[in-house]
């Protein structure tokens, strides 16, 4: 079964989040959303499968827990493979509000509009409160998409996301880090143009995060390892994507 | 220093080319058993009939001791032994990497085939329930 184009899909990593996962289901189709949803369940040792199964959501069973960024490419890959004009990434944890999809569509789907819309907690303040240390990374990266990307994005870290065809295929095969700065950064070099719309992000009422102090402590590490590897290849990107653009302008 | 100088006693050769000639022992065996790939087996037959010639043959060791500028034979022994440690190291990082690689990508495509299956099946399933409805 093929989508026919201009139709999107909404990707919902989900790992141990039996007590959410219908919740989130039913929050996105009360929203009007119209584009199909698939649920990555992430090899969860709860009962995620059979929720999702006696729901009747579609759904991709990892065998394994292979983590977040691995759930977000079997979405990229998904979608590549039936070819959706554009991709929504939003948490499995209910922390995001689906209602706010329609904001990340109408910047990101309006004629000339950019490749890739991140719902960020930063542009306005929406009383999002994060640790001290962890307040610290973000302007660190957000600052380094800035100097260098070239754009100052606000929210590196956020999981809801819009990508377009484009952007979507372009980063699949890239994944190293989170899908957080190291992508943005990359995305921003190859020539993706990005943008951000406000979000609010509700506390987690059930399960617990995908962070833990080691994982928070290797962070910074894992994703400036990434970005000084996605820059080469991003700089590739953006060599041959000039490339084709002025063989097609010689041509034409 | 004389090439031909012994760099151990005959109790030390005798017991590191033993130690060499069961470890290439210990290697065939696993290898027969097919616990050990020819790959893996065929790294550490090298690495051990390695160090037997090298500890067998005096000049061998003297030769290696001046090329690597190491002043004396079992600083050189020091030397290779933390070499192939690290280069082992690197070796099975990269192996390891390799292999988590590729388990993930057959884990999503497992993933992906899985719900093409299921896809499918109801698909069939709907269809037949359709004909079944139309033939009534």
């Amino acid at each position: 079964m093929n989508a026919s184009p201009q139709k999107g899909l909404i990707v919902i990593p989900a790992y141990n989040e039996e007590q959410n996962i219908a919740r989130v289901l039913e929050r996105v189709r009360a929203a009007g959303n119209e584009e199909e949803i698939l649920v990555i369940n992430d090899g969860s040792k709860d009962r995620t499968r059979q929720v999702l199964e006696s729901i009747g959501a579609k759904h991709v069973n990892h065998p394994v827990n292979l983590g977040y960024v691995r759930a977000l490419q079997t979405g990229i890959r998904f979608a590549a493979e039936r070819d959706y004009e554009y991709l929504i990434f939003i948490d499995g944890d209910g922390q995001h509000d689906p209602n706010e999809i329609r904001d990340l569509k109408a910047k990101g789907l309006a004629e000339g509009g950019p490749d890739v819309v991140i719902g960020s907690r930063f542009i306005k303040d929406q009383g999002y409160k994060a640790p001290l240390g962890r307040k610290l990374g973000m302007l660190l990266f957000s600052w380094l998409t800035g100097v260098v990307g070239g754009k100052r994005i606000y929210d590196t870290t956020s999981g809801f996301k819009l990508l377009r065809r484009r952007a979507y295929a372009l980063v699949c095969e890239q994944i190293y880090g989170d899908f957080h700065a190291e992508m943005i950064i990359f995305s921003l070099i190859a020539g993706l143009r990005i943008e951000e719309v406000p979000i609010v992000v509700a506390q987690r009422e059930f399960g617990v995060s995908m962070y833990n102090w080691l994982s928070s402590l290797l962070y910074p590490v894992k994703t400036i390892l990434a970005i000084s590897v996605l820059w080469v290849q991003a700089r590739k990107e953006r060599r041959a994507f000039e490339a084709a653009a002025a063989s097609a302008r010689g041509a034409s | 220093m004389n090439l031909w100088t012994p760099a151990f006693n005959l109790g030390g050769t005798i017991v590191l080319v033993t130690i060499a000639l069961i470890g290439i022992f210990a290697s065939l065996s696993l290898l027969a058993k097919r616990k050990l790939t020819m790959a893996y087996a065929m790294v550490w037959i090298f690495a051990f009939i390695g160090l037997a010639v090298l500890v067998a043959f005096p000049p061998a060791m003297n030769l290696l001791s001046r090329v690597l500028f190491t002043p004396t034979v079992d600083g050189t022994l020091r030397l290779l032994a933390v070499s192939t440690i690290v280069g082992f190291l690197i070796f099975f990082s990269v192996k390891v990497s390799v292999l988590s690689n590729g388990t993930e990508e057959l884990a999503q495509r497992v993933g992906l085939i899985e719900y093409s299956l299921r896809e499918r099946i109801e698909n069939e399933k709907s269809t037949r329930a359709g004909s079944d409805t139309q033939a009534e």
